[in-house]
């Protein structure tokens, strides 16, 4: 499921970006294919100034998202590898981003159980820090 | 036994946390019940074990909680968690 999800929609910069821009960019392919509108990236940048970084889940990810059903309009994933650290709060090596739509409860449980199993593997997210390319990061699927 | 896992919205970050712990409770053959909450809701949820990042830590006051650096790191989880339950025996 995480492969489907992400086919179409890995982004790769070396630009240097501020957390906002990072969350922009990495939802920009779910945007385009009008999977999100833009009302969702903005709650996921309200909801991270009103509650805090609760999108960063180590220390190179985040995963923003916010409360559906704002602005989704499918079940989406997206991610941006960034060569150059990334600030989030007091979070300063991000290079990770991964933008989820949700559009209700539990329809994601199965897409975030992949990717926890996914993720908990060291091996993986470094081998994710290195990727250049889509099939970098498909062929680890 | 109850471990509840809190994030922002108790729906992205803390069911990670929730299905990690799952394989580590079922490696180490413990039997206990897990959940996840929102970060409002963590006061109203009973259970004896609570898990949350650190970015959210200062937000949340309940007894018995653990926070963690990395959300998906099996080896932190499992050290916490082990070392937690042992704890609260």
């Amino acid at each position: 499921m995480l492969k489907e999800l992400l086919k179409d929609n890995i982004i790769f910069t070396s630009n240097k970006l501020s957390w906002e821009e990072a969350v922009k960019v990495s939802a920009q392919p779910l945007l385009e294919k009008n999977l999100i509108k833009q009302s969702y990236i903005e709650s996921i940048i309200n909801s991270v100034k009103q509650q805090g970084f609760y999108i960063v889940i180590s220390p190179e990810i985040a995963f923003p998202h916010a409360r559906f059903p704002e602005g989704v309009n499918k079940i989406c994933l997206s991610l941006l590898v960034s060569t150059e650290k990334i600030q989030f709060g007091a979070n300063k090596d991000i290079k990770l981003i991964f933008c989820v739509g949700f559009i209700d409860d539990n329809s994601h449980m199965e897409m975030l159980q992949e990717l926890a199993t996914f993720l908990s593997n060291e091996d993986n997210i470094q081998k994710l820090l290195v990727a250049k390319q889509d099939t970098d990061v498909l062929s680890l699927l | 036994m109850k471990i509840i896992t809190i994030c922002g919205h108790g729906l992205g970050s803390s069911f990670m946390v929730e299905s990690i712990i799952k394989q580590i409770l079922n490696e180490e053959k413990i039997t206990a019940e897990v959940g996840h909450v929102d970060m409002a809701s963590a006061n109203t949820v009973d259970a004896d074990i609570y898990l949350v990042g650190k970015d959210l830590a200062n937000s949340v006051s309940v007894n018995n909680l653990i926070v963690l650096n990395s959300l998906i790191d099996k080896t932190e989880i499992k050290e916490k968690l082990l070392a937690k339950i042992k704890e609260i025996k």
